[in-house]
């Protein structure tokens, strides 16, 4: 036996020696590595990668995204401003990416949204826009145009590597789903009522600094923002001349528990709706916490966010006699909570609940969501959606007051 | 029975180490760099978009192919992800507008290679693949060859 184990002592020691040419890093308990010779037979410019070019991917990106979806929606009761009953098939979203790196540290994105709006969209008098024009192309038939929407478009750099500034036409940093805003990253139809509200704005024009550091496992982020706020023309105009502030912090921890908070102020602006009129003005600020839990497959997300209007200077007018509008606080949250299963294309069930609480209730004074749908991703670009949504118009009052609704709709999206 | 066990400890203790270390996953960079050491929140960040500069100079990573023992087994030790979260990591930054995965190559001599040419190249690769041209990093100072190095295959 004594003999036996001395044999494999001595043969290990061989090995051992055999091993050798010493580890490119030797340390005490070294293991014996052999190290080949480099495979001068691999051409890089095969694989497009050339050593005396630029060390970054300098070419033009361009993918996006696309949705269609079908929905059918009931009310209990009229709701005046739209049937009672509806069931549709709906083009929600074609959006295309173009991003390019310019310089190791410099990046530029554009996002463009393709719609058939204008067309089929009501007017303030209750008319409807129609697009419908005579194709010239095709024997002066009836074709209908549509629009673009410039959702984002700024360069932006690395100052260093945990500080960026981004500098354009960007998606406000807020919350969750302003970050998600695409269809295939998101898990229901449709946004919850206080982000499609906007109690912050969608998009700013202007700076963005932001970064992030990692710290024991946690991981700090920031974004301190100014623009020209929101406003009838903000991409283009400031039509006040006043920059609005934005910040937000962010906490992820190595236990899967994300947790912000977002603050925005700016003044509101809009076009004067006359010659020698005066413009809708406001100061407006929103505020905001989110947080989203994700441990394996279970996902808990949720935000609260609140705004608060302050129409300065309204003096009693001939048109306003009580002095214009009031100052106006509105409020609303959502919750969410789905579970990820990797059978069945992936399939995760979600519930949730939201509920607004506007400033104005001439139509309600609250609306309560419930939502229980499927989310099924069987490859990560295509995703298919199926959602029920009972909404509760209740409490005080408003020409909505205990009018309630179901929807069931579904949804594909993909990205390409 | 007790010369067969002390066969197969025998065997065990001449193959134990050869084989941990051969499934062991190098990160490399050129021979030469100055970068001899990352911290894991610092790899992590490189292979997950976010940008990571040694001596000014921006790192370039580069992955393993997708579904290869390497590519998971790397996803989940630095990552902490499956390769389906990791496919949909990737779409998901896609859609929000940010960076885009790292370039995959098609094998660990392929990796070695760019490791080696490629002007801030990392990637990483099993240890019986180095080859003279680059060096490893150790990883929150581990080198690949202590035991408790974090990164290999099963």
């Amino acid at each position: 036996m004594r003999g036996l184990l001395t044999t494999c002592a001595v043969a290990g020691l061989t090995r051992v020696a055999l091993a050798e040419p010493t580890p490119p890093d030797p340390a005490p308990d070294a293991a014996p590595i052999a190290v080949k010779a480099s495979s001068d037979e691999i051409d890089l410019s095969s694989l497009g990668l050339d050593p005396t070019a630029a060390s970054f991917d300098d070419k033009l990106s361009i993918y996006g995204f696309a949705d269609v979806g079908w929905s059918a929606r009931h009310w209990n009761r009229d709701p005046a401003l739209a049937d009672q009953d509806s069931r549709t098939f709906v083009i929600g979203n074609l959006n295309l990416y173009l991003a390019k790196n310019l310089t190791a540290k410099a990046r530029a994105l554009i996002e463009l949204r393709f719609t058939f709006l204008p067309n089929g969209s009501q007017n303030a008098d209750g008319s409807f826009v129609n697009t419908t024009a005579q194709d010239t192309s095709n024997f002066f038939r009836p074709t209908q145009w549509g629009g673009i929407v410039i959702e984002r478009a700024y360069v932006e750099y690395d100052l260093t590597d945990h500080l960026t500034i981004r500098a354009g036409h960007w998606l406000t940093p807020y919350g969750v789903w302003n970050i998600d805003h695409g269809s295939p990253v998101i898990l229901g139809t449709f946004r919850p009522y206080i982000i499609g509200e906007q109690y912050f704005p969608e998009h700013q024009t202007g700076l963005d600094l932001f970064g992030s550091h990692d710290l024991d496992g946690f991981r700090i982020g920031a974004h301190v923002t100014a623009s020209n706020g929101r406003g009838a023309t903000e991409a283009q105009a400031d039509q006040d001349n006043h920059l609005a502030f934005g910040a937000r912090l962010s906490l992820d921890t190595p236990w899967g528990l994300k947790v912000g908070g977002s603050y925005y102020r700016g003044r509101y602006t809009g076009l004067p709706p006359g010659p020698g009129l005066a413009a809708e003005t406001y100061l407006e600020a929103a505020y905001g916490g989110d947080l989203q839990y994700d441990r394996g497959p279970l996902h808990l997300q949720g935000e609260i966010i609140a705004r608060d209007r302050h129409y300065p200077g309204t003096s009693p007018t001939l048109l306003s006699p009580s002095g214009g509008p009031s100052d106006r606080h509105e409020l609303g949250f959502y919750a969410l909570a789905g579970y990820r299963f990797d059978r069945m294309w992936n399939v995760m069930p979600f519930v949730s609940l939201e509920r607004q609480n506007p400033s104005d209730h001439t139509l309600y004074t609250q609306v309560t969501g419930e939502y229980v749908g499927l989310n099924f991703r069987p490859a990560p670009s295509l995703v298919f959606k199926i959602q029920g949504t009972r909404g509760y118009f209740g409490e005080g009052g408003g020409l909505f007051l205990h009018l309630k609704n179901w929807t069931l709709s579904t949804q594909a999206s993909w990205v390409f | 029975m007790k010369i067969a066990f002390s066969i197969l400890l025998c065997l065990l203790v001449l193959q134990a180490p050869a084989y941990a270390d051969g499934n062991k996953l190098v990160v490399v960079v050129a021979k030469g760099s100055s970068l001899t050491n990352l911290s894991r929140a610092d790899l992590k960040r490189c292979f997950t978009g976010e940008p990571v500069s040694v001596d000014g100079k921006p790192l370039v990573p580069f992955n393993a192919s997708p579904n290869t023992p390497e590519r998971t087994a790397f996803d989940r030790a630095v990552l902490d992800m499956s390769p389906d979260e990791v496919g949909r990591y990737w779409i998901d930054r896609k859609v929000r507008g940010q960076s885009a995965a790292p370039r995959s190559l098609p094998s660990p001599a392929h990796i070695a290679k760019v490791a080696a040419k490629f002007p801030g190249a990392v990637g990483y690769l099993p240890a019986d693949q180095m080859t003279s041209d680059i060096q490893p990093v150790s990883i929150d100072g581990v080198a690949y060859t202590d035991a408790r190095y974090p990164i290999a295959t099963p």
